[in-house]
Order: C-alpha cells, then sequence, then structure tokens
C-alpha cells in the first residue's frame, strides 16, 4: 500500500513542496510565494497530486514549515525549518553520506545545524539578521554585475585571482563592487572574490560545531558549486551537495509528518 | 516642552509593563493567588502609584537588604528591564552597554518611577564594569554610595567585604542621621529571613517534577520581591504554596508532557520576559530558573552564628557576596556546580542560556555552562538579545527548534 | 538539620558528665587520662564535644558571650597558622610534664574546684581569667591547643564516627565554617574529597545543623548516615 505525504517550505520568496511516496521522493514544485501563500500552497498541492496522479485525500499528512507556515490552512501541522532541515537529510543526502553538518543557504537566512551520531539535532545557530551568507547577497551582486544568479557559479569558476573583498554587507558590497569596477576589474574575479567572502562568513559559523562526520549542503545555495568549493577551502573538509537540495525543508516536513502519523497511529501519543 | 517628552515617556513605558502584564495574566495557569504579585507590579510599574515610603535603593543582589531594613528604610532593586527606558539610556551610555544599565538610567533621568524618585540614596556594587562607570552617572540624579566588592573569594576578601559593609553602616549613618541599632538589625535579619523561607518553599514546589506552576509565573512572584513589603510579600508567598499543595495532581497526567527547560543566564527583570514568555509559548514547561532576579534572588538564607551586631554582618557578608554565584566573580565553579544540581533536581532536558547584549561576565560563563550541559548529556542553546521586540521573530524560531529538538530527543 | 536539637542533646550529655565528674572524682585519676585516649581509638575527639567539662564550661562561657551579643574576636591570618605548632609543642610539653615532673591536671575533670577553689589562690584567678578569656576568640579556643585533644585528633582520620561531604551540593555560603567552634577551613573549602574530619574536629555538629543545603554535609558512624544536613523552613 503505497503511503503519501506533503511537505510545504513557505520561504519568504518562494514556496516549496515535495511529495514522498515510502522510502523515495516522488515529486516536487515550486512557485514563487506571492502574497496569498494560501493560495499558492494550493496550487502546489494539485500541481503534485496531478502530476502523481493521485487524488488529495490519499495524502495521508500535509506538514507545512518555513516562515509563514502558520498562515498556511491546508497543513495538518507545522515544523520548525531547523528540524525539517535536520530531518530532510534522512532522504536527500546523497549516497554514502551520513551528514553530521548541514549548511543550509537560503534566499533569505542561512542555518547551521549540527547532527548526534543518531541524525538527531545536536545543536544549531542560524544568521537570518541579515543578507550577508545568504542567497540574496549573491542575487544583489549578481544583479549589478548585469547577470543572473544561475551563471554566476560558471562565470566565478574561471575567475584565476579573485578579488579581496572586505564588506559583508549585501548593501555595501553593492558600493565596492562599483569601485572594484571602477578598478577595471573583471566580472569573474569580482564574483569570485563575493563568493569567497560568503564563504568566510558561513565557514565562521559552521566552525563553531567542530563535526567529525560528513558535511551537507543543502538550500538554494548548494547548487552554486563555486560557494561549495569556496566553502571546502575555508573549512579544510569535503562539502557535499544534497539531492534535491531547494526541497530539503519541504522534504524534511514529509518525514515528520509521517512519523508523527505513524506515532499516533500506535497510540502512543497525541 | 520638556514636560510633553516625559508625558510620552510615561504613556510608552507605562504601554509597555502593561502588555507584559496582560500576557503574564492570560498565559499562566489560575492555580493560586496570584492578584498580590500582580499588584506590587501594577502599582510599582503601571499605575506609577505615588507613595510616602522612603526608599533606599541598590543594584545587583549583593547588597544586603537587611542593612538597610535596619536603618528604617524599604530596599528596593534599581536594576530596571524596560526597554523604552534603555532606549533613553541608550543616549547616555556607551553604545556597549548591556541594557540593564541603559534602562536604569533613563528612568532615572526621567524621574517618573516612584521607586526611583522616592529613592533617598542608591547604593551601587562595583561589580562589572558597566557597574563600575554607572556611580558617576547615577550620581547625577541621586546620591550615590559605592559598594567596593573584592573579586576573589578567599579568606582576606571575606574580611575585606565585612570591613566594606562595615563603612557602608558608617555611611548610611552619616547621611541619614540614623545609628545601626542591634535591636532592629535583628529584627530585619528575621523579617528577611521569613521570605527567604517562604522562597524556599516556593521553590521546592516550583522545580518539582510535578509542579504546577509556570517558570512565568514564579518569575513574576520572585520579581516582585524587589518592589514589595518584605513582611507582606512572605506573607503572601505562604498562602500561594499553601493553595498549591492543597491543589490535586491529575490534571496533568494524560496531556502529553511538556518539554523540560532550565534559565540561566542574565537578569531577566520585569517587564522583559520576552524570553520566558517565548518558551512557554512555544510550548516548553520552564521547570527552573538560575537567574539573579527571580530563582537565584532569595535562594541562599542568611545563617548567623550570634545575634551581635558583628555577627550579623558576618552572616550577611557570608550569604549576600561569598554565596554569591554571579559569574562577575573570580572563579566560576561555583555556578557551574549550582546549574549541575539545579538540573539534576529538576530533571531539565534542556538549558536556554541567555545573555544580555553587552553582559561580559555572563558571556565568559557560557562556554564552561555548555561545557557542564555536554557532560550531564542535555543541549544548551544560547540567545543572545537586550529589551526591545525587534527581534521577536528570530528568538521565537530559535527557541521552537530548541523545544522540537527535545521533544524530538525523548 | 533538626533546628538546633544537636546542640540540645550535646549540651544535655556535657551537663550530666559535669555533675557525674563532680559527684564521682575529687582528683585526677590515670584511669581518666587511659578512657578518654581509648574513646578516641574508636571515635576520635568525640570526648572533647560530649564529655570533656572544661569543654562544657566554654561553651557555657560562649552562650552567655551570644546571648549579650557580643560579638567575637577574630584571630589574624597568621596567628591561626602558628596554631598548628604551637599544639604540638604544647603536647610534648604535657607528656614531658606527665612523666617526668608529675603534672595531674585537675582542670580536665574538675575544672569548678579549679577555678573557684580559693585554696589556690591567684593561679586559679589567672587560670579562670585565661580560659574564660580565649572564649571571646572562638568557642573552644583552648581545645584548638590541648594537648589531650591534639592527641585524640591524630585518631580523626581512622576514626569510625566521620564527617562527609558532598561536594557538588556545596554552594560555598560559608554557613558551616561561622559556625564551628574549631574555625575548621575544609568543612567549608572542600570539593573534591568526602571525608572531612579534620584533626580539630569535636563532632559538634554544628555544621550540619547550619548548612541548608540537602545532604552537602552528613555525619556517618560505620559508614551509616546518622545525620543529614538540611534546609530549616520551620
Amino acid at each position: 500500500m503505497n503511503r503519501y505525504f506533503l511537505g510545504l517550505d513557505a520561504g519568504s520568496t518562494y514556496l516549496k513542496a515535495a511529495l514522498i511516496k515510502g522510502e523515495q521522493v516522488e515529486n516536487t514544485a515550486v512557485l514563487p510565494t506571492g502574497i496569498d501563500c494560501e493560495k499558492t500552497a494550493e496550487s502546489l498541492v494539485e500541481k503534485l497530486c496531478e502530476q502523481a496522479s493521485i487524488t488529495r485525500e490519499e495524502i495521508l499528512v500535509i506538514t507545512a514549515t518555513g516562515y509563514s507556515r502558520r498562515s498556511i490552512g491546508i497543513a495538518d501541522t507545522t515544523i520548525s525549518e531547523i528540524t525539517a532541515h535536520a530531518w530532510g537529510v534522512k532522504l536527500t543526502a546523497p549516497k554514502g553520506i551520513t551528514p553530521r553538518l548541514i549548511i543550509d543557504i537560503g534566499g533569505q537566512d542561512s542555518k547551521i545545524i549540527s547532527l548526534d551520531a543518531s541524525g538527531q539535532i545536536a545543536n544549531f545557530t542560524m544568521n537570518d539578521k541579515c543578507a550577508a551568507g545568504t542567497g540574496k547577497f549573491l542575487e544583489v551582486v549578481a544583479e549589478l554585475l548585469e547577470t543572473s544568479i544561475d551563471e554566476i557559479a560558471d562565470l566565478a569558476a574561471q575567475s584565476n585571482s579573485p578579488c579581496q573583498i572586505n564588506s559583508t554587507c549585501a548593501v555595501f558590497a553593492q558600493t565596492e563592487v562599483i569601485s572594484l569596477l571602477a578598478q577595471k576589474k573583471s566580472r569573474n574575479d569580482i564574483l569570485a572574490g563575493m563568493h569567497l567572502s560568503m564563504a568566510n562568513r558561513i565557514a565562521k559559523l559552521a566552525r563553531k560545531y567542530k563535526s567529525n562526520g560528513d558535511i551537507l549542503m543543502t538550500g538554494g545555495g548548494a547548487k552554486n558549486c563555486a560557494l561549495r568549493i569556496a566553502l571546502e577551502d575555508e573549512l579544510l573538509k569535503d562539502v557535499h551537495e544534497a539531492n534535491y537540495p531547494q526541497f530539503n525543508g519541504a522534504i524534511g516536513a514529509a518525514l515528520i509528518g509521517r512519523n508523527e502519523y505513524d506515532k499516533s497511529a500506535d497510540g502512543s501519543l497525541s | 516642552m520638556i514636560n510633553k517628552a516625559i508625558e510620552r515617556f510615561e504613556r510608552n513605558v507605562v504601554r509597555t509593563a502593561r502588555n507584559t502584564l496582560d500576557e503574564l495574566r492570560s498565559s499562566q495557569n489560575t492555580f493560586g493567588e496570584m492578584e498580590y504579585f500582580y499588584k506590587v507590579l501594577n502599582d510599582t510599574f503601571v499605575d506609577l502609584k505615588k507613595s510616602t515610603i522612603k526608599y533606599i535603593g541598590s543594584y545587583c543582589v549583593m547588597v544586603p537588604d537587611e542593612i538597610i531594613y535596619a536603618y528604617g528604610y524599604r530596599p528596593v532593586r534599581l536594576c530596571a528591564g524596560n526597554s523604552v527606558a534603555a532606549m533613553l539610556g541608550d543616549e547616555i551610555a556607551p553604545r556597549d552597554a548591556c541594557p540593564v544599565l541603559k534602562a536604569s538610567y533613563g528612568f532615572s533621568q526621567m524621574d517618573i518611577l516612584p521607586i526611583y524618585n522616592q529613592c533617598e540614596i542608591a547604593i551601587l556594587p562595583m561589580t562589572c564594569d558597566g557597574k563600575r562607570k554607572s556611580a558617576e552617572i547615577i550620581s547625577d540624579y541621586v546620591p550615590v554610595i559605592p559598594l567596593s566588592i573584592p573579586m576573589e573569594k578567599s579568606e582576606e576578601s571575606f574580611a575585606e567585604m565585612l570591613e566594606n559593609l562595615k563603612s557602608l553602616a558608617k555611611t548610611l549613618s552619616k547621611i541619614t542621621g540614623r545609628k545601626l541599632s542591634n535591636k532592629r538589625l535583628v529584627q530585619s535579619y528575621k523579617d528577611i529571613h521569613q521570605a527567604q523561607k517562604q522562597a524556599f518553599r516556593l521553590n521546592e514546589r516550583f522545580c518539582h517534577t510535578d509542579s504546577h506552576i509556570s517558570g512565568s509565573q514564579y518569575m513574576a512572584i520572585m520579581n516582585s520581591f524587589c518592589y514589595a513589603e518584605p513582611s507582606e510579600w512572605a506573607n503572601k508567598v505562604d498562602e500561594f504554596c499553601n493553595s498549591i499543595d492543597s491543589m490535586t495532581t491529575d490534571s496533568n497526567q494524560k496531556r502529553r508532557k511538556k518539554a523540560r527547560v532550565l534559565i540561566a543566564g542574565s537578569p531577566i527583570t520585569f517587564p522583559n520576559y520576552k524570553v520566558p514568555l517565548l518558551l512557554e509559548q512555544m510550548g516548553a514547561q520552564i521547570v527552573g530558573d538560575e537567574t539573579c532576579m527571580s530563582g537565584r534572588l532569595l535562594y541562599d538564607p542568611v545563617v548567623p552564628d550570634d545575634y551581635s551586631t558583628d555577627g550579623i554582618l558576618r552572616a550577611l557578608t557570608a550569604r549576600y557576596v561569598t554565596a554569591c554565584a554571579c559569574p562577575v566573580f573570580d572563579q566560576l565553579d561555583d555556578q557551574i556546580y549550582r546549574l549541575t544540581e539545579k538540573v539534576k533536581l529538576t530533571k531539565a532536558e534542556g538549558i536556554i542560556y541567555y545573555v544580555l547584549r553587552g553582559c561580559t561576565p555572563y558571556d565568559f560563563e557560557l562556554s564552561k555552562a555548555e561545557e557542564a550541559a555536554e557532560k550531564m548529556g542535555i543541549p544548551l542553546l544560547r540567545v543572545e538579545t537586550d529589551f526591545s521586540l525587534e527581534d521577536t521573530e528570530q528568538v521565537k524560531i530559535r527557541l521552537e527548534a530548541f523545544v522540537e529538538m527535545l521533544e524530538q530527543r525523548r | 538539620m533538626k533546628g538546633r536539637k544537636i546542640t540540645i542533646f550535646r549540651l544535655l550529655c556535657l551537663l550530666v558528665m559535669a555533675v557525674i565528674f563532680m559527684i564521682a572524682f575529687n582528683g585526677f585519676h590515670i584511669a581518666f587520662l587511659i578512657a578518654s585516649l581509648t574513646s578516641a581509638l574508636l571515635l576520635g575527639r568525640i570526648w572533647c564535644g560530649y564529655i570533656c567539662p572544661l569543654g562544657f564550661y566554654q561553651e557555657l562561657i560562649s552562650l552567655l558571650r551570644k546571648k549579650l551579643r557580643i560579638p567575637k574576636i577574630i584571630l589574624p591570618a597568621r596567628m591561626k597558622i602558628m596554631l598548628k605548632p604551637i599544639r604540638y609543642i604544647v603536647l610534648v610539653g604535657f607528656i614531658v610534664g606527665m612523666v617526668a615532673i608529675g603534672t595531674r591536671p585537675l582542670i580536665y575533670i574538675r575544672p569548678d574546684k579549679v577555678f573557684f577553689d580559693s585554696a589556690l589562690g591567684i593561679t586559679s584567678i589567672i587560670l579562670l581569667g585565661a580560659i574564660t578569656g580565649v572564649c571571646f576568640l572562638s568557642e573552644r579556643f583552648f581545645c584548638r591547643i590541648c594537648p589531650l585533644g591534639t592527641a585524640r585528633g591524630f585518631a580523626n582520620k581512622t576514626s569510625l564516627a566521620k564527617i562527609k561531604k558532598k561536594g557538588s551540593a556545596c554552594t560555598h555560603c560559608r554557613a558551616c565554617l561561622e559556625s564551628c567552634p574549631m574555625e575548621i577551613n575544609d568543612i567549608y573549602l572542600e570539593r573534591e574529597k568526602e571525608n572531612v574530619t579534620d584533626s580539630n574536629c569535636i563532632y559538634c555538629m554544628k555544621c550540619i545543623e547550619a548548612c541548608p543545603e540537602k545532604d552537602a554535609l552528613s555525619f556517618t558512624v560505620c559508614s551509616k548516615t546518622v545525620l543529614r544536613s538540611k534546609r530549616n523552613i520551620k
């Protein structure tokens, strides 16, 4: 009997959804959150059901996480992003990798989650007060350099002498970019420098948790291999990219929904 | 022009206090009679009730209330917790000073709170850097007696501190024109000892594994001691404990047990109850409190060997300074032992370590506390914040994740 | 802590023993010396706390001082350190005195006779004054240099009666040290060791009575706990 569980990650910019069946991720979908996240959530659920050729009723639990999780009426239960991400890696970790440290680079925040030997959260840190170290930082810089966030990784990889970037603030970084351009620095070098600066900032948080296991990157930022390599240089260890990195939160939420369902089916806890 | 500023300040201060008080009332259990304690906080911070009570204010927890009481004045704690006052104090204090000082400056300057403007003298222990430097600033508004506190806990320091208390008494005699009579000192020792006894009874019931008392409730009761009349407070706590004892315990059994959390760290003063209220909102139960303005406020008893003035002063020195668990002292062993014992006693599953921005001593203690938590095998979360409500969302998400973490570890 | 019950019980013991001595003995007997030293082999300085009439006299004077709310005089730290060698010198002197000169200290059995017997004249007044005077220093100041006490004290380490401390429960509130008639620092300072029976300890239990922390201090006999410290909230 196939059991379907759905997770929604309601971020401030994008709403991500993931449908899991058994131990597999069936499919995923993403839409900009917009002003009516309830409606966006509905359409995502519909879309996923259509793709999987199932009805709404076949989904046993819908779990919401993320910033606007409490405003999603269709969710049966909610969970914080930290817990969701810690659970998500149970499915999204690449084969052979047992994650002990999760580095999540989201659009507007970044999280470092340290896991213990049994995969439970041991400790965590969040940077949600300023844009430095988040996707926003790179977005701002990409726009200024007339490129897109999807292309900057490749461009940065081509650089041989990255610039030294001093500002970590996304707003002041703009000023610095302009002055670097005026010094005739190449776009690739500037982008490479930006990645290094961001990796430096994230690594400062990550170093607090001396992990003796694998480091896994999730979130939109994980797809940026220039960032990943820069982090490896900072932390002096391999940094792996999770499968479905953007949907790690949604997948984790779905898994938690399944866990709660199984627990209550046992009659142990309400 | 100046009056309008004071008016606006008063309105904002009162509104902040009232909001917290309303939240306290609505979020807490209806067990036990809390009205008296709410009234104390209300009269002091919302209604700003004027009276003819003569106060001698003190900062921190190292100034013996008994001495103040023996001189015929009501002791009151001036360490403030109001975010509006802190914003005002920002103009006087350096940017990195802790918000408790800023709020105290704000209140001192604006002169609207009766407990500040009815204060004849303020006694300021020279503990952390901020407090040392505050003596000059606060003396612009009220006569300040600095009290030197040796930062070591050796025999010589004990003798030194005893001498400091004796000179404090001499200075008070000079300023107030009254003498420190042995009879009155013994009587105030006995009165405040009653309060300490009742506080211990309350603490027993709070730390009990099946407690009905919520953390914010406990904090409000203990905090109100700073502004209440000690004997009256002791009686009310006695009544409260008795009413708790007569409650039945079946209501808690069937519901899922909440995550048990201990709060430690920088002082949590009314109305700065952001963190405990948020924690309870997120579904945790605060089972222990190791902060100086509530849990630690009346914990240690004064144990005099004899009732001579010297004997009582020795006992006061021992209790208020030697036994003090503030991390401002040189060695941090005592604090860590107490934290460990408290965790064992309350069967806490996690520790929230609360650090006020700019509070260096607690920041230094944090790493030792983390080590101790690791040894005990429980997680510790550091929450660094100040009095403002701007970072409520950020604090909330961290507390929520922490509570979820505790529930999943079971 | 059972209020002040232990102290009351102990003072009663001392009173009863003082009366018995007053009735039974008029002079110094060697049996007394043997008895007191034998008791030490088993239970250390228990004689000092529960039987010695000179100790009883000191406690009575101290009680009077406390009732009159006269403060005690604190010995400066340097002088306190000198007490240890002084104890041993006095012990040696005492042994020499007993063996070579034939000193028979009646004061240990009948202090009342020594102090108030007009036959002894100026000596008794001096002794009375000296003993009464030292009681303003600490409650049992004489006991800190008493040669018989020092001799018994050697057995404290192996005594069946022990004062135990649970270091993790101690809050360093100093209540024990302040109440200790022998001013034993280790009771207050020790954090690691469990057995804190100092060679000066007379088992008066005042530390256990004063300690406000549950189980921080306890009194054990043959490893069975007889008394524990706890907070008094009556």
